[in-house]
């Protein structure tokens, strides 16, 4: 085993853009610390983008395909209720005077109308 | 090396900053430029879906109890038609569909299904649920069923002037509304995506811009109107057996609410069936009570009244001597009869129906005080109703010199306007002199609870309210002792009425003919605190020739039914027994 050696560093090699034991390289070798963390923002925000794009486009194609079956199940059931409604106008054309008098119902001659007396009227009067 | 850095980083923004400015440039070109043609391009692809797929906010008549019920909505089926090129036994294919549609056409069916080199052939279009659904079981090879949706009225002719319905537009492609309300709420009526084939990106930046649509007429409600069903069946009855008694030209009427201008019923005849127009004549489809213009004759002789009363220029208790006729400028203007009543009181002229009365009354106003009032009335102006093509007013007699022509306005003759401009005008009447703003709508329904309520100009006031009761009241006394000589009041109900019976101008001279008239006839109730106001008329109607003879049944069959259906209490104790 042989005995370690140690380097002096000197004050202008400290000066040196080198940090650590482990140099870097690539495009964050050359930047700074503020640069640095921008880029990992920007990446972190690019990535979840991604991924709520997926997500939204995702939704978005299953919500129209409901929608679109929804949709269709409206129309039906419109169509139907309109059908009634049809019905219902067609029918109700039938509900005379005539058609009243052949069920046996008649014109009352002696119609007798009720006047409700209020509590003012009878304090007026005395 | 750090500059090398840099220098790469700006090469790669500039280059990033030069491909979005192409990109811009071209997005330009694209929407701007040639956005209309690009426009055009894409929607030619979908002329086909759009036609079977109608997509449409519903219209609704809303009756007095329980829910709106559809005026015109959406109706679903299947449109069949045939694939000749797959077809193999085109008599055994037409001998299956025949079962489904008796009325198939055998030579022109078996024409279609053995073209040569042609894929797609219509045999039928809005046919049943229930019939699609039993022909997809049969399974027959080249016959193709598709889903169609088609604009449906339940009500089929009923209100068919007020609902109008959807023809193509201009282009030959598009459906829109053409008539009625279908036409003037059709931005609102139609919804933009409608129809199309659903791409869910096309789909998904047509909703966002939706979303961000924002106005009066968004597209895509439903729209509510004032329109009472039973009411306006009822009104169509009366104007049917109108028809057959006394076979007019054209008849109308129209039931409002004076005191909110709501639309209760409005029906014309001719009519037609909404659902099958086709073969109806296309003049039919005009709605004469608001297109239209007619001289009313005498239903206009309480405006002059209640002008000339607001004016001061006369009282009820003021008398003139009527002599049966008057001269201006150079005319002879006389009573219906040419009789004269000698020393009368003002309600005399609306119990006779005295021209020679109006004529007094226009005398001590003046000419320019007539024309002011009949200006508050809005006589002179559409009533701006949310209905198509209302027709200007002929009222250029009010700028006359003369006053004959005046002295003729004041009783309806020489100034022709829409029936519902007179509608309005009569229910200032009844609504403490203020003139309402007539309308059919009411309200745009979005879904999910979202509603807007449609606003209407305010009212102007025209005469003072106590002028207009006063009128009120001689119209009360018109129908309590002049109309059938009184027999036809009801002791339980003040009822304000006058007729109207107009001579008609000639088309092809000066002049009126001997022989034609018109009819009118109007009154609201109850009196003094009225909640409807009736309007008929009725041209050139044959056997009778005074209004008094044909509208004076019809009205009061209409008020017993109305007095009925509204279940509206007495307002007062048989005073007048």
């Amino acid at each position: 085993m042989g005995r370690r050696r140690t380097f002096k560093i000197s004050k202008d090699q400290r000066a040196l853009p080198f940090r650590g034991a482990r140099a870097q390289t690539g495009i964050l070798s050359y930047a700074t610390p503020i640069e640095r963390r921008v880029i990992l923002v920007l990446s972190v925000l690019l990535f979840s983008f991604g991924v709520l794009y997926t997500y939204f486009v995702m939704a978005s194609v299953a919500h129209v395909a409901a929608r679109e079956e929804i949709s269709r199940k409206v129309a039906l059931t419109s169509a139907e209720v309109a059908r009634l409604e049809a019905s219902y106008l067609a029918s109700s054309q039938g509900i005379t005077e005539a058609y009243a008098r052949s069920l046996g119902f008649v014109k009352e001659k002696n119609r007798i109308f009720v006047e409700k007396t209020s509590l003012t009227a009878l304090r007026d009067a005395r | 090396m750090r500059a090398n850095f840099v220098f790469r980083v700006r090469l790669i923004a500039f280059a990033i900053f030069l491909i979005a400015l192409v990109l811009l440039v071209r997005l330009y070109f694209v929407q701007v430029v040639n956005g209309d043609e690009y426009r055009l391009k894409a929607e030619s692809q979908y002329v086909s879906q759009s036609v079977n797929r109608i997509d449409r906010g519903t219209i609704f008549f809303t009756p007095r109890r329980g829910l709106p019920i559809s005026a015109a909505t959406v109706e679903a089926g299947y449109t069949v038609s045939l694939n000749p090129s797959i077809i193999t036994n085109p008599q055994q294919t037409y001998d299956v569909l025949k079962k489904y549609f008796p009325e198939l056409d055998s030579s022109n069916f078996l024409a279609k299904a053995t073209k040569q080199n042609d894929t797609h052939e219509e045999i039928q279009r809005k046919v049943s649920e229930d019939v699609g659904k039993q022909i997809i079981e049969e399974s027959i090879p080249g016959v193709d069923v598709s889903r169609e949706r088609w604009r449906f009225y339940p009500g089929g002719s009923l209100a068919a002037h007020a609902i109008g319905f959807l023809g193509y537009a201009d282009d030959g492609v598009t459906l829109t509304g053409r008539y009625g309300l279908e036409r003037f709420y059709n931005d609102t009526l139609t919804k933009s995506d409608g129809g199309l084939y659903v791409n869910f990106f096309a789909d998904l930046f047509t909703n966002i811009r939706s979303q961000f649509s924002n106005g009066d007429a968004a597209p895509g409600a439903d729209l509510v109107t004032s329109i009472e069903p039973s009411v306006q069946q009822y009104l169509e009855g009366i104007l049917e057996t109108y028809q057959s008694d006394w076979n007019p030209e054209v008849e109308g009427a129209i039931i409002m609410n004076p005191k909110t201008g709501a639309i209760l019923a409005m029906a014309a005849r001719p009519t037609f069936d909404l659902n099958n127009f086709q073969n109806e004549k296309a003049s039919s489809f005009s709605n004469p009570l608001v297109e239209d213009v007619f001289e009313f004759g005498s239903t206009m002789k309480p405006l002059t009244m209640a002008a000339g009363i607001d004016a001061g220029a006369i009282t009820p208790d003021t008398e003139y001597t009527d002599k049966g006729y008057v001269i201006y400028d150079g005319a002879r203007v006389e009573n219906y009869d040419g009789k004269g009543r000698g020393r009368v009181p003002m309600q005399q002229i609306l119990s006779e129906s005295l021209n020679t009365g109006i004529a007094f009354v226009v005398d001590r106003m003046g000419t320019n005080t007539l024309k002011d009032y009949f200006e508050k009335y809005g006589l002179t102006e559409e009533t701006g109703i949310d209905l198509p093509s209302e027709a200007r007013p002929l009222v250029s007699n009010l700028q006359s010199p003369r006053k004959l022509e005046y002295v003729t306005a004041g009783f309806g003759q020489g100034i022709a306007v829409t029936p519902i401009a007179m509608a309005r005008a009569l229910a200032t009447l009844a609504n403490e002199g203020a003139v309402p703003s007539p309308h059919v709508g009411v309200e745009f329904d979005y879904g999910g609870g979202i509603t807007k309520k449609l606003g209407w100009s305010p009212e102007r006031q025209a005469i003072s309210p106590q002028s207009a009761e006063t009128v009120t009241r001689m119209l009360v006394e018109v129908v309590d002792k002049a109309l059938r000589g009184g027999t036809v009041k009801i002791p339980e109900y003040a009822i304000a009425a006058k007729t109207g019976t107009a001579q008609i101008a000639r088309t092809d001279a000066r002049g009126y003919y001997d022989d034609r008239y018109l009819h009118s006839f109007f009154g609201y109730f109850p009196a003094y605190d009225p909640q409807f106001l009736i309007f008929f008329f009725a041209a050139e109607p044959k056997g009778a020739r005074y209004a008094s003879e044909t509208w004076t049944a019809p009205f009061m069959e209409m008020v017993h039914f109305l007095i009925t259906y509204y279940d509206v209490p007495p307002d007062r104790v048989s005073a007048v027994q």
